[in-house]
């Protein structure tokens, strides 16, 4: 089966950040330049791509192809990998790192990013930038490796304390995994943030074509904030603590103005079929590639299925999803978890659209195939408004 | 063109290096591909499969329900994946190891190969997974022979590559004995 139609990605009011994305299936001219590589040892490369040269990390299955990777490759870059104690370790070393304005970041899994809420919220306080790669886990505690989504809530929600926001990126192929970590770090530097990837072992471990493009420029401030000794310039302070009358009032409503900004301007989304569908699929992640296939599996079976996929899941693409539910009346989100991004979904769609959920706890063989997702679509297809 | 296997064995027997080799070639014919390894907490003598699906547009899902072609090295795989095969796909089995029999299938094609003799009497035993592929590039037509012999050097590492002429006769052998059988 061949899909009819290539994915539409939509940004809103970030065009120029689509070239990367928008190019990923037209490789004519490019095939010298294809690798054949995992999604982390992609993200890896992005890294090193987008000018990172600090690592810090403490090993976990299933992403220690990224520090593996990286432990090769900086050091001949004069780069520095330093495999921390542990993970509460690794995240303050990116914290200080980042403070003296350097580009630096941080991988792990499910617990290990537990471990690490308490450093990105201190980092989202001193609004200090970094890249932190969660390929998640399943379930929680020490749960499995298997793919799962169960982390969405602790990834958009504010993983730590005080109520912040960070961009959280959701992959869905090895390409993807590239680009996006070198978005991330121009996210990072532009709103002085820390910035999330959240993939799990199908994006991580799959291996996919990848054309590492060079990434077109994009306009970032200069970073006069970073403590890099005083010389001649006066002292500059990178701190979460705020102690003057009002002062701590004012920093969280600036923080608050920064994250409408980034919901203003950094939503990004795909879409594939949606134009005439009378039921829009929706999903992040591994999980968007299944439905996909089911969708156009769907297609060849006279059902008018699209699908909707939010490539950033902070800020969540709200207008974009409420548009295309809105002509179809019918949403069906899929996810691998018993039900969390479908919150965000609801509250983007409103009244304008009947959403309903399919899930998958997380655990051994959660993965579903098309044919199961088609089944549900099937279903799903049979009530919506005809 | 959208072409799917699930290449299923047990650990040592190099499922996973020939889903890499074959995604090399795709990729090397200006294809798309996506190879996704199960990914559990395996170990040799254990369960090793991996998916790979090749298509000139877009993959797609990396997942497959359905496969359109199972290529088989032992017959626990068989016996886990033998029922997922789509109706009107095919089968390859190593039928060294393994006995069709039980399977009770008569909606797709099963194409038996001794890919342990063929191996072993082409000089090591390990080359059973390029037997294997070589069978699975003859039957399905996924990539050219030719390509994947060339795709060799990519997939193996430098210090292995002083096997790559007999690796290559394997995969021819496995490819000739299967288009026999299917002729």
């Amino acid at each position: 089966m061949i899909l009819t139609e290539q994915p539409r990605v939509r940004f809103e009011r970030a065009a120029e950040l689509s070239v990367h994305l928008a190019q990923q299936d037209s490789l004519e001219g490019q095939l010298s330049k294809r690798l054949f590589v995992k999604g982390n040892e992609a993200a890896a490369m992005g890294a090193v791509a987008a000018g990172c040269r600090y690592y810090f990390g403490y090993p976990i299955t299933p992403q220690s192809d990224i520090p593996e990777y990286l432990s090769r490759e900086l050091p001949k870059l004069k780069g520095e990998f330093i495999q921390a104690e542990s993970e509460i370790g690794a995240i303050n070393m990116l914290l200080g790192a980042s403070a003296t304005g350097v580009r630096a970041m941080t991988s792990s899994s499910s617990p290990g990013i537990s471990l690490k809420q308490e450093g990105i919220s201190y980092m989202a306080g001193a609004e200090l930038p970094g890249v932190i790669i969660n390929i998640s886990r399943s379930g929680p505690g020490l749960g499995g490796i298997d793919a799962s989504q169960s982390d969405y809530f602790q990834a958009v929600k504010g993983g730590g304390h005080g109520g912040y926001h960070i961009p959280v990126l959701a992959p869905n192929s090895v390409q993807e995994m590239y680009d996006l970590t070198l978005h991330a770090f121009d996210l990072a530097d532009l709103y002085r943030t820390p910035v999330m990837l959240l993939g799990d072992s199908v994006v991580g471990q799959m291996k996919e074509a990848l054309v590492p493009n060079p990434r077109p420029v994009r306009e970032l401030p200069e970073k006069e904030w970073a403590v890099r000794g005083k010389g001649s310039a006066g002292q500059r302070v990178v701190k979460s603590l705020f102690l003057g009358d009002g002062e701590l009032e004012a920093h969280n409503w600036r923080l608050h103005a920064k994250y409408q900004v980034m919901k203003e301007k950094e939503c990004i989304s795909e879409e594939f079929e949606t134009a005439d569908a009378k039921l829009i699929v929706t999903g992040f992640g591994s999980v968007s590639r299944i439905a996909q296939t089911a969708v156009a599996m769907a297609r060849e079976e006279g059902l008018k299925v699209g699908l909707f996929r939010p490539v950033t899941l902070f800020p969540f693409p709200e207008k974009a999803l409420a548009e295309a539910a809105g002509h179809a009346g019918r949403v069906l989100v899929i996810e691998l978890n018993t039900g969390q991004m479908v919150e965000d979904v609801r509250l983007s769609v409103g009244a304008r659209a009947q959403v309903s959920f399919y899930g998958r706890p997380p655990g051994a063989g959660s993965l579903p195939s098309p044919e199961e997702i088609l089944d549900v679509i099937r279903k799903n297809y049979d009530q919506a408004p005809q | 063109m959208r072409k799917d296997v699930l290449i299923a064995g047990f650990g040592g027997q190099g499922v996973l290096l020939a889903g890499n080799l074959l995604s090399y070639a795709a990729i090397e014919e200006g294809k798309n591909v996506s190879y996704f390894p199960a990914y559990g907490v395996e170990k040799r003598g254990g369960s090793a499969t991996c998916t790979v699906v090749i298509a000139d547009g877009a993959v797609g899902s990396p997942v497959v329900g359905q496969p359109s072609t199972l290529v088989v090295l032992n017959q626990a795989s068989l016996e886990r994946f033998g029922a997922r095969v789509r109706p009107g796909g095919v089968c390859i089995v190593n039928s060294s190891l393994v006995d069709v029999c039980a399977l009770g299938r008569d909606d797709i094609r099963i194409i038996p190969v001794p890919m342990n003799e063929i191996a072993t009497e082409l000089g090591d035993l390990r080359m059973v997974n390029m037997v294997a592929l070589g069978a699975y590039a003859a039957v399905s037509g996924a990539v050219e022979l030719a390509t994947l012999a060339g795709a060799l050097k990519e997939a193996l590492p430098e210090r292995n590559h002083k096997y790559i002429p007999a690796n290559v006769k394997a995969i021819e052998t496995g490819a000739q004995v299967a288009s026999e059988k299917t002729a």
